[in-house]
Formats: C-alpha cells, sequence, structure tokens
C-alpha cells in the first residue's frame, strides 16, 4: 500500500492511514496561522504561533536527525518508544523553536518563558516533555514550545513508518500512541481522518461516530452561529467529551492544529455546556483536567 | 487503545487563564468578548440509505436543530456516505437530489383520490383508502383468479393485478410482501421502485 496515493477519488476504500510531509506541514501551517490571524481577537497569539511553526519548519531543515528508531515488534504503535525514549536531536530542535518564536514582539511572559527554557538544563527539558506526553502539562507557559519541537521530531518520525506496519487507530494514534488534535472530513472524498497532535499522522475513522466512545446515536455537530463554516465540534452526549471536525469543502485550506487554535470561541462556548475537550494540541494546550 | 478520562480537559471562560494564550500573557479580552456575542448552533449527521433502488446507497442527512433539546430538525443537506461499502460517498443524479425531495412542497404526506373521470384530487383518510383498494382488488381476483389452465393443472394464478413495493425494505418486510401477496395468487411483483 502506498501512503501517498493521493488525491482519493469517490469510489475508492480509503486509505486507514495518512503519513505527514514534513517538508509541507510546518510551512502551511505557519501561512495559514498568518492568514487566520488577520482581524481576530486573538491575533497577536496566532501570529505568535505562525513563528513557532516557522521554527518548527526551519528546525527540520537545519537540525539532522538522530538515530532511526528500532522498529517496535508485537503490533504496537511503532512510535510510541521514539516519544517515551526521544533521541537527543529533538532538543536542539527545541533550540531552533525558541530562536524563532522570539524574533519579534512578545508579552513579558513569553519571553521569560523562552528565557527560563533556553537556560534549562536537558533533564528539567525531557522532564517538562514526560509532563506533556502524559497529557495536560502543568506549565503552559513552556508547553507549546516544548510540544512544538516533539512534533516536529516526531512528525519527521512519522514519515519513515512503513504503513502496512500500523495496526488500525482508534481513539488514539496509531503511530505514536499520542492524543489527537482534531479530526477533518476531506473536501473531494468526504472521509473523515483524525490527526494526531504530535506526529501528524491521519488514521481513518467513519463519520458522524464519536471518536472517544464510537456511540453514533448521540452526536451533535456544535458551531459558532454566523462564525466560520465548516468547523464544528463533534459533540457526544454519551461521553460528554467533545472532538472538532474541520469540513475542508467548507473550510478550506484548513489545518488541524491552526484552525483549532482560532477556534478558541467555540471551544469556549462547547465548554460552558459542560462537555470536555477530548483533543490535545501541543501549540495551544489549555483547560484544566477534569 | 482508549483515551483515559484524565486526557479530557474542561475548557471554559473562567479558566482562560489555564491556556497557552493566557499563560504566555497574550490579551483574552476580544476573545472573552466574543463569546459573550456569539451563541452555539446545532446540527446533526444521520445515517440512512437512499429509498430509490435496490442499489441502497447510503446517505449521511444533515439536520439543523438540538438533538438534545428534541427539537423538530429540518433537513438542510444530504450526501452520500463514504463509509458505505455499497457506494463510497457517490450518488446517482437521482440520490444526489433527495433533499429537494424530502423538502419538496409537492411531496405527498396523505393518501389522495381522484375519482375515474373526474380531474381534481381529493383528500382522504388512509382507513377510506385501504377499504378501497381492498374491495377493488378483491373484485379483481373474482372475476379473473385461474384457478386451473387449458391442460386442467392446478396454478391458482391472479396475474391481472401487480404489485409495486419499496426496493430499500429489510428482509421481513421482503418475507411479509411475498406472504402475503403470493398467497393471493399474485405473480407480477417488483422490489425495484427506481422504474
Amino acid at each position: 500500500m502506498s501512503s501517498t496515493a493521493l488525491p482519493i477519488t469517490p469510489g475508492d476504500a480509503p486509505p486507514p492511514l495518512r503519513l505527514p510531509e514534513p517538508a509541507l506541514v510546518f510551512r502551511t501551517r505557519a501561512e495559514r496561522l498568518e492568514a487566520l490571524a488577520k482581524d481576530h481577537a486573538a491575533g497577536d497569539w496566532l501570529r505568535f504561533l505562525a513563528r513557532i511553526a516557522r521554527g518548527q519548519d526551519r528546525a527540520l531543515r537545519e537540525v539532522r536527525p538522530g538515530a532511526a528508531p528500532r522498529p517496535a515488534g508485537g503490533g504496537g504503535s511503532p512510535l510510541a518508544e521514539a516519544a517515551a525514549r526521544r533521541d537527543p536531536s529533538w532538543r536542539a530542535m527545541l533550540r531552533v523553536v525558541l530562536a524563532s518564536a522570539r524574533d519579534g514582539a512578545l508579552p513579558a511572559a513569553a519571553a521569560d518563558a523562552i528565557a527560563r527554557l533556553e537556560a534549562a538544563p536537558p533533564d528539567v527539558i525531557e522532564a517538562l516533555a514526560d509532563d506533556l506526553l502524559a497529557g495536560a502539562p502543568a506549565d503552559l507557559a513552556a508547553a507549546p514550545f516544548v510540544g512544538g519541537a516533539l512534533q516536529a521530531h516526531l512528525t519527521r518520525l512519522a514519515a519513515a513508518v512503513e504503513p502496512t506496519a500500523v495496526a488500525p487507530g482508534g481513539a488514539a494514534c496509531p503511530v505514536c500512541g499520542g492524543t489527537p488534535v482534531a479530526s477533518v472530513v476531506l473536501g473531494d472524498a468526504r472521509v473523515r481522518y483524525v490527526v494526531c497532535g504530535l506526529c501528524s499522522a491521519e488514521w481513518h475513522l467513519p463519520r458522524a461516530q464519536c471518536a472517544v466512545c464510537r456511540e453514533a446515536g448521540k452526536l451533535s455537530y456544535l458551531s459558532v452561529e454566523d462564525g466560520p463554516r465548516g468547523v464544528a465540534a463533534e459533540a457526544c452526549e454519551g461521553c460528554r467529551a467533545y472532538l472538532k471536525v474541520f469540513d475542508l469543502a467548507e473550510a478550506h485550506g484548513a489545518d488541524v492544529v491552526a484552525d483549532d487554535a482560532a477556534s478558541l470561541v467555540l471551544d469556549l462556548l462547547v465548554g460552558e455546556r459542560g462537555f470536555l475537550r477530548a483533543g490535545a494540541n501541543p501549540l495551544a494546550p489549555g483547560g484544566e483536567r477534569a | 487503545m482508549n483515551l483515559s478520562r484524565r486526557q479530557f480537559l474542561k475548557l471554559t471562560t473562567s479558566g482562560i487563564g489555564a491556556t497557552s494564550l493566557g499563560a504566555l500573557g497574550f490579551a483574552p479580552d476580544r476573545v472573552l468578548a466574543d463569546v459573550r456575542n456569539f451563541k452555539l448552533a446545532s446540527t446533526t449527521q444521520t445515517r440512512n440509505t437512499c429509498p430509490y433502488c435496490s442499489v441502497s446507497c447510503g446517505v449521511i442527512m444533515y439536520g439543523l436543530g438540538d438533538r438534545s433539546k428534541n427539537a423538530h430538525l429540518k433537513l438542510v443537506h444530504i450526501e452520500g456516505d463514504p463509509d458505505h461499502p455499497v457506494n463510497r460517498g457517490t450518488l446517482c443524479p437521482k440520490g444526489a437530489s433527495l433533499i429537494d425531495f424530502v423538502n419538496s412542497p409537492h411531496r405527498l404526506k396523505f393518501p389522495e383520490y381522484r375519482a375515474p373521470g373526474a380531474s381534481e384530487w381529493q383528500r382522504v383518510t388512509w382507513e377510506w383508502a385501504l377499504d378501497r383498494i381492498a374491495r377493488l382488488m378483491k373484485d379483481d381476483r373474482d372475476k379473473n383468479f385461474v384457478a386451473k389452465n387449458a391442460a386442467g393443472v392446478t396454478v391458482n394464478r391472479w396475474t391481472t393485478v401487480g404489485l409495486l413495493a419499496a426496493s430499500a425494505s429489510s428482509n421481513e418486510t421482503g418475507y411479509l410482501t411475498h406472504k402475503i401477496f403470493r398467497s393471493m395468487g399474485m405473480t407480477a411483483m417488483d422490489n425495484q421502485a427506481r422504474v
């Protein structure tokens, strides 16, 4: 099976897995963030996230990849091991991300966080990464930079994974075991893929069912009235959780990470209704543990 | 592998400080103003089967309205189900226009009757309609039922009336359709309603 057999035309069975193209992911994300920042209520923040994405793109080009991870046996996620015991090259990527984020106007808290990370010894940085991978990170000011570097590192590794070695995906990423950030419905084939926040792999999941509990009958698609088209929270009354879904037929050029950050208002409105967020965005972490 | 409950996050306006936006020192005022100024719209997506022919393509129907509030849903969009093994998201021109069939002002929602020679349709009750259909079927069967053919072999057939049934019906409906109408001797039965 070829992982790059795109575009999918109607009539074909959807490939179970789509692996990222690292050279494109972060560049298009930065451009998307800059476009979304125009006239946006949190425009400064989105422009700042665009600088992180530019840093991720630069890190992929400037930092030489470390040793290739050993192929995992036993049918587990092939990159679970590489995410838990990380090659030190990811910390070099973090330095590039920090340098890129610093290059422009910054609020004091962000400048502090960057200075703190630049001075931090490797064991402190590794502890921050472990905390981020475990779920809700405690240090929310450091998390976007650490998350950005981990994302660049794992996206590079995911691109080299042999797709046939990957078991079908469920609620967690079949490639690295990470938490999804959101899902997309492709504009042409109309198939849904859940996108990993960490390694950018996308796995097929039938539409109109809860990505967390697979219940189909208790879903509502909540969107901001008169808000951006094609952006909805797939909210399940069964498990009281939601994952955002971007319909690329209406939200043209949407990028899960960029558009998830830009639709923070939707999170807050859906959160006020009592739904819990199942998605995790390494660039824009937030929320309290439920 | 399943998401553990602790990975679910509570994200509300009072907790905006607990986001990277707040923690990094970006001003949340305008985001919070948007939360006050905007409302949520709710839609649903429901799987169904196209009613037109026995290919039975899967469709996804988009409804506008809040399912949790038991509101009456308005169908706003229908598209092929990309996950359905029969049609993989595709629909024929007739199926692709299903939404107009559902919302058509001319859609038949109750039985109507036009008397022989009359030009006007009149609304009738289901009871009246079923009684009349049964009466006409009985009269026709009494007149045209063939118990034996020319060679004297028992055939028990009734060939002057036919039945058009539903193409997307279940096995059980198909069984009952055959059980009832074959037992009357009916031979012309069609479960392919696209024609």
